[in-house]
């Protein structure tokens, strides 16, 4: 050891303070920067310079990191899904109020009912009629809602597949800066910070799991198993379908040419904005469809008038509810609910009457054969006990519609309002309990690398008082070399 | 073993958290005091919502129906009104009867009496309701009983006109009529004058269906509320007084006009009977309604009960909460500013 050694040393401890509070300062300022980790100076022996050096480390986390990522992604979706189902619900459900479905259809049936006490009075075949108009309206707007929804949803995961291809391509930057850094030897922080930041965004719409590699970088992998970067970002393609009504198939998700979304995908993705929004359009919404449309079907059915002569020959026609597009009893339910309309013969707004109702005749007022008065009496009301008796007979919904319960049409306007109350029920809990794991994990996540700055400030005084004794150092070692050299000179 | 540490963001992060919560509870708790009723009740009730809009439509119905059972028990009393008024017209015509029986220079009082109670009843037959008339079965429009014609020219009197000069060659109002033989004016009795008042015959007097109007008194209960004039009380009635005061009482010999009287007699019982019958048959239903609404404002009352317990709040429950979470909010704003100042930065 000499004293030029000393000084050397002393040298290199100034410049490791100066390294020191650089980065301090530099986690200070980032203290609020969500997302950030926060660097660590960490002294080693640096033999070459026979000194101490620093070597920087930021704390990354991964663990911790993957755990938020994933939280997020689950929040995210649990968030979509409830969104989408208010969304119905306000135009459809328990926040419209008195004109849900179910309170119409207790109408019609209600005024119904008091048309056949009181046959005579026309008042209440008018009120049965614009109770009628109202139930018809509502699933032409139900049905109206579900296209849009799933319209809707589909509009938004093209957004979101553009946000991902997006969020890919600048993975891919970020990535190659940390492989370039970690294979040079520079300090690779920075670009990783702008990693995990574009791994943040990517997560929300995607569920991800980051798997790192050899040479520092990472390879993403979707939550059903399909890769979607691995040093290069991989293919993610959608079309949309234009709207989507009832019957309408939507695509999917290809990611690398591999199905990511439908139902019987084996490598589907389940959390994250996209999935959220997959399952609003191709379960929330296709059941709403089918409810208003079968109940429609049901409804055109119930009120169908048949041939009332001894020796029945003329078809079934429809009635009260018609289909707007054709006379007859339709075949089949898609896409009805939209086209259901009341029949204007009977519908005194449009020029009909609605005695029409009691007597029979609303199909073909002219034709004998639909005419259930035979009579013509003022005071029949054995058609119009029919009709209301109609809403409780029982009628069959598929499993399609998740009214698969309901007995009747009375009964499934009660169990569609249920069920989607129900959704929205299980959604609001689980975009309260996803949202607060995530919020604990990204919480954790702060705690274990984010930055303290009491800590800091603490450090920085530490560095400070290193600072000091090298500066004292550096002082003494100059009057020591003064005195050799009065000694000597 | 880590030692437990903590980010500065996260203290200030989670305060911003929690105050959001607190304002959208605050918010709700409002919003719940106000109204009383649930702010969101799709998500409060979940599944049970169908419960809610069943009961609320069942609520509906039976509202409903209390309305149409309020007017077929004023159309009922406007029935039984009417027929107490037809059951004293057979009264007093039987009355009548019996006092012409005894002493035959009551015969043309008798006559007068029948005239004025055959009119009666065609007039309490054709009466009304607010437009629904009472007797006419299933139709419901008047005049359902045919007047009768003074001058027999047309209607039911035309017929009868028609019939007794078949029978005996001469009008009713002919001195010929004395030569009427008591047998035959029964048999004309019991056959040509009795067929319009029986089944077929009765369409030439009456409109009315033989169905009368049914009414859903209560859900899955129906009654039958209304009467028909094709009911025997009221042909019997009608044929009495049409006896007695169109076939030439005030000429026919002794013997025929007792044979008449006779007939007359126990015609006008048979129509109180049958009058009785239907004012019984009525009353029930009348008794039905009154107990269906009974049974339906109790109902009611247990449906409100269900619906608000379903829907609505406790109003001190609501109330408590928005104080406690307004309480709540002010500790997260004071804990904020007092954060801000807890740093080593201040001490340094």
């Amino acid at each position: 050891m000499t004293l030029a050694t000393a000084l050397q040393t002393t040298r290199s401890s100034l410049a490791n303070a100066a390294i020191q509070s650089a980065l301090i300062s530099r986690n200070v300022a980032s203290a609020g920067q969500a997302g950030y980790a926060r660097r660590i100076a960490d002294l080693v022996n640096d033999p070459v310079a026979e000194g101490v050096g620093v070597a920087v480390r930021r704390i990354a986390e991964d663990a911790l990191r993957n755990a938020a990522l994933d939280a997020d992604s689950r929040a995210q979706g649990a968030q979509t899904t409830l969104d989408g189902l208010d969304r119905i619900d306000a135009v459809i459900g328990a926040q419209s109020g008195d004109d849900s479905l179910a309170a119409l259809f207790g109408r019609l049936k209600d005024s119904l009912t008091q048309y056949a006490n009181e046959p005579a009075r026309v008042a209440f075949g008018e009120a049965a009629m614009r109770a009628a108009g109202g139930v018809a309206r509502e699933l032409n707007r139900m049905s109206q809602a579900a296209t849009e929804l799933r319209s809707g949803a589909d509009a938004d995961i093209a957004d979101s597949v553009a946000n991902v291809n997006e969020l890919l391509a600048r993975f891919k930057a970020a990535n190659d800066a940390v492989v370039g850094a970690v294979g040079t030897g520079r300090n690779a922080s920075d670009a990783q910070d702008e990693r995990d930041a574009i791994l943040a965004e990517l997560s929300k719409e995607i569920g991800v799991a980051a798997r790192p590699q050899r040479n520092g970088g990472l390879a993403l992998y979707a939550d059903g198993g399909l890769t979607l970067f691995d040093r290069e970002p991989r293919r993610v393609e959608f079309r949309t379908s234009g709207p989507l009504v009832s019957g309408a198939q939507g695509a999917s998700v290809m990611i690398d040419g591999v199905d990511a979304t439908s139902a019987g995908s084996t490598m589907r993705v389940t959390t994250g904005r996209i999935a959220a929004l997959f399952a609003l359009r191709d379960e929330a919404g296709v059941a709403l469809q089918a409810q208003a449309d079968e109940t429609a079907l049901a409804l055109v059915e119930g009120f169908a008038e048949s041939d009332q002569r001894a020796a029945p020959s003329a078809p079934t026609l429809a009635g009260l509810f018609v289909d707007r597009l054709e006379p007859g009893v339709p075949a089949e339910a898609t896409g009805l609910a939209m086209r259901l309309a009341v029949n204007a013969n009977a519908d005194p707004a449009q020029g009909g009457e609605a005695t029409r109702l009691r007597d029979g005749g609303v199909s073909d007022p002219g034709n004998p054969a639909y005419l259930y008065n035979a009579a013509g009496v003022s005071g029949y009301s054995d058609r119009l006990r029919a009709l209301a008796g109609a809403l409780d007979a029982p009628a069959s919904f598929s499993s399609e519609s998740g009214v698969a319960g309901a007995t009747s049409l009375a009964d499934a306007a009660s169990a569609s309002a249920a069920w989607l109350a129900g959704a929205r029920r299980s959604a609001s809990a689980d975009a309260t309990r996803e949202t607060a794991v995530r919020d604990r994990t990204v919480e954790s996540l702060s705690n274990a690398r984010g930055v303290n700055v009491d800590e800091e400030l603490s450090r920085l005084l530490d560095v400070e008082r290193a600072y000091q004794a090298s500066a004292k150092l550096l002082t003494t070692l100059d009057d020591m070399f003064g005195s050799l050299l009065q000694a000597v000179g | 073993m880590s030692r437990m540490r903590i980010s500065s963001s996260v203290p200030s992060e989670a305060l911003r958290q929690a105050v959001s919560a607190l304002t959208r509870a605050h918010d709700v708790a409002n919003r719940e005091m106000a109204s009383g009723l649930k702010a969101d009740i799709g998500v409060a009730l979940g599944e049970d919502y169908g419960r809610l809009t069943g009961d609320k439509a069942r609520l509906a119905a039976l509202d409903a129906l209390d309305a149409t059972d309020a007017l077929a028990a004023s159309r009922l009393a406007a029935t039984q009104s009417s027929l107490d008024q037809m059951k004293k017209g057979a009264e007093s015509l039987r009355g009548a009867l019996l006092a012409a029986r005894a002493s035959p220079q009551q015969r043309a009082g008798l006559v007068e009496t029948a005239r004025a109670v055959l009119a009666q009843t065609i007039s309490a037959l054709n009466a009304d309701a607010s437009g629904v008339a009472l007797f006419g079965g299933q139709r419901l429009d008047a005049p359902v009983v045919a007047a009768y014609d003074a001058t027999r020219a047309t209607g039911p009197a035309a017929d009868i006109a028609a019939a007794f000069q078949t029978a005996f060659g001469v009008t009713q109002d002919a001195p010929g009529v004395a030569a009427i033989s008591a047998a035959d004016m029964r048999s004309f009795l019991d056959s040509a004058f009795h067929a319009p008042f029986s089944p077929p015959g009765w369409s030439a007097w009456s409109r009315a269906t033989d169905a009368t109007m049914t009414t859903t008194v209560a859900p899955n209960e129906t009654a039958q509320t209304s009467a028909s004039a094709n009911e025997a009380g009221f042909r019997a009635l009608t044929e009495v007084a049409t006896m007695v005061a169109d076939l030439g009482a005030a000429h026919l010999n002794e013997a025929a006009f007792g044979a008449l009287v006779d007939k007359a007699i126990s015609v006008a019982s048979s129509a109180s009977d049958g009058l009785s019958a239907t004012q019984t048959r009525l009353g029930a239903a009348q008794q039905r309604i009154a107990d269906a609404q009974a049974a339906m404002q109790a109902t009611r009352q247990r449906l409100t009960l269900d619906i608000d317990a379903a829907q609505g709040v406790d109003p001190y429950d609501a109330a408590t909460r928005v104080n406690d979470l307004g309480a709540r909010l002010e500790q997260a704003y004071a804990l904020t500013t007092r954060l801000n100042r807890l740093s080593l930065l201040n001490y340094l």
